[in-house]
């Protein structure tokens, strides 16, 4: 109780100072706390925000499930097989610290400016996250569970389903939920940098015209959908860790 | 923030710092030496990245020569300065965020009534693109270096102050105690215990927000359009790949290597964190 105690009065505390710093004459870039809540709104009822939102959300979705299936299919590979160990895990470890945001300029070239290159590079945004915590979920199997299933005479394909990727599940789904605030930073990323539309359009268009209430409000929409998206994440790790345990 | 959000951030810092530990195994022959392997496999895709680009033409993908020669212009046409110039600005961002952020980290691990008022934003900053600020910043600060430490310091920050306060919460409870048993003041188990016990997680927080500040820098700098992003942005549009492909991986081969002189660091000056690392991994 007071830790939401202290929590409320320093949210009330942020947004009273946020409120009285934008009612200041000399602060015209920040708009009041009421006036972007009102924006926000009217945004919302109008649908213009909603619909902005809804498409970068599905750029987002997408991305995030090719960097699924791609980033747990390599992760597999990198720990069950040496060939892969040894000459595409460097390859990934080195790709994971170059900033994604270097390929932006070029990216067009190969994937046009469309739907299309804004989801790779969503998937470039999330991929090497699941890559490296499926790996490293996978290479933390107790051996001795493997050795119990294969004494009981279970098949490969058995030890698999049944052993290793139970096992490995944990660390899967940490990455799979890092994974979703990554796949949305992409594709507001994208959307701002790459080509502008969507939310990043709302911004721009906000920016340029000095629209500032709009501004903050698509601010505070991005801040509000990574919460809620990682919230969902969170739901549903526990879920698949409480499972298992 | 609750700790386990904190623990998110040290699992991950785990994680990334777990990874080599194929090293140990005994190296094969022929065809099982790891270098064999990767001597065939990235020779194959140097090969094949030839191949394509031979066919596909200079227009859309540079030959591994023109690479080559893309290093040999940068030095001729002064890339290598502006890339420095955008380093240094990097560099004095991020300077700015351990010196906010590692104090603020220690406070949130060590005071819950600090977490419970600043974890919320910190968290906020953590799940937020923070791209998406980068209109309203700079509406803020202008176009100048101001906009672009702003970035960067954001970027930042985030990491080192979640990583350090995870490092508090994962400083053994049994010495924390003993210091105390002994008679220790606050203060000075503060200082002799809670800081050289997080300081591993510091210098990996460290890690990741400088990996975090290059890309922050890039962001900034496409943006506005100015010194090495710009530069980008104009090789892509001229499309002499050969360069910008030069150039793009001097940006993220002078991070790696700023990341791993924080690497170093992190082995000279906590030579005990295997140890530390070990007993926290043992009490879970």
């Amino acid at each position: 109780m007071k830790a939401g105690a202290v929590r409320a009065l320093s949210l009330l505390a942020f947004l009273g100072l946020w409120e009285w710093y934008g009612r200041t004459a000399s602060s015209f870039t920040v708009a009041p706390f009421s006036a972007v809540m009102a924006d926000l709104a009217s945004g919302i009822a109008d649908g213009t925000l909603v619909r902005a939102a809804l498409g970068t959300l599905l750029v987002a979705f997408v991305g995030y499930a090719i960097a699924i299936v791609v980033g747990i299919a390599v992760g597999a590979a990198i720990a069950l097989w040496d060939w892969a160990e040894h000459t595409i895990e460097p390859l990934v470890h080195a790709l994971y610290a170059t900033p994604v945001s270097l390929t932006i300029p070029i990216l067009g070239i190969y994937t046009g400016l469309g739907f299309g290159g804004r989801v790779t590079l969503t998937v470039f945004w999330c991929v090497f996250e699941i890559i490296v915590t499926t790996a490293s979920g996978i290479r933390a199997v107790p051996r001795g569970l493997v050795d119990v299933g294969r004494a009981f005479g279970a098949s490969r394909a058995r030890l698999y389903r049944s052993i290793v990727l139970p096992a490995a599940l944990p660390s899967i789904a940490l990455g799979l939920r890092l994974g979703v605030g990554r796949a949305l930073r992409g594709a507001v990323t994208a959307e701002l940098l790459l080509s502008v539309v969507n939310l990043g359009a709302v911004m721009v268009r906000a920016s340029s015209g000095f629209d500032v209430e709009r501004l903050l409000s698509g601010i505070v929409l991005v801040v509000l959908m990574g919460l809620a998206l990682t919230w969902v994440a969170e739901r549903v790790e526990h879920r698949v860790v409480a499972h298992r345990a | 923030m609750t700790s386990k959000d904190l623990a998110e951030t040290g699992a991950v810092t785990a994680v990334e710092a777990a990874v080599p530990a194929s090293a140990a195994r005994p190296v094969g022959r022929g065809l099982r030496n790891p270098w064999v392997q990767r001597a065939i496999v990235w020779g194959a895709l140097l090969l094949a990245w030839e191949v394509a680009a031979r066919r596909a033409g200079a227009f859309f993908l540079p030959t591994v020569g023109s690479v080559l020669r893309g290093y040999a212009a940068i030095v001729a046409d002064g890339g290598v300065w502006l890339l420095a110039g955008s380093l240094r600005q990097m560099l004095a961002g991020f300077a700015l965020a351990a010196l906010v952020g590692v104090p603020l980290g220690l406070a949130i691990g060590t005071f819950r009534s600090v977490e419970w008022a600043l974890g919320i934003y910190v968290r906020a900053l953590l799940v937020t693109s923070l791209t998406a600020l980068l209109p309203f910043l700079i509406l803020f600060f202008g176009t100048g270096f101001r906009f672009r430490m702003s970035v960067v310091f954001l970027f930042a920050i985030v990491y080192i102050v979640t990583s350090t306060a995870a490092g508090v919460h994962a400083v053994d409870r049994g010495l924390s105690e003993m210091a105390s048993a002994y008679g220790a003041s606050t203060l000075r188990r503060f200082a002799f215990v809670t800081v050289p016990g997080s300081l591993p997680f510091v210098i990996s927080g460290l890690r990741l927000g400088l990996g975090q500040a290059v890309q922050g820098m890039i962001v900034a700098e496409l943006w506005v359009t100015l010194d090495t992003g710009r530069r980008l942005v104009a090789l892509g549009l001229a499309r002499e790949l050969g360069e910008f492909f030069a150039l793009a991986s001097l940006v993220a081969l002078a991070g790696a290597l700023l990341t791993h002189l924080l690497l170093v660091a992190q082995r000279r000056l906590t030579p005990w964190q295997p140890e530390v690392r070990a007993s926290v991994g043992g009490h879970e």
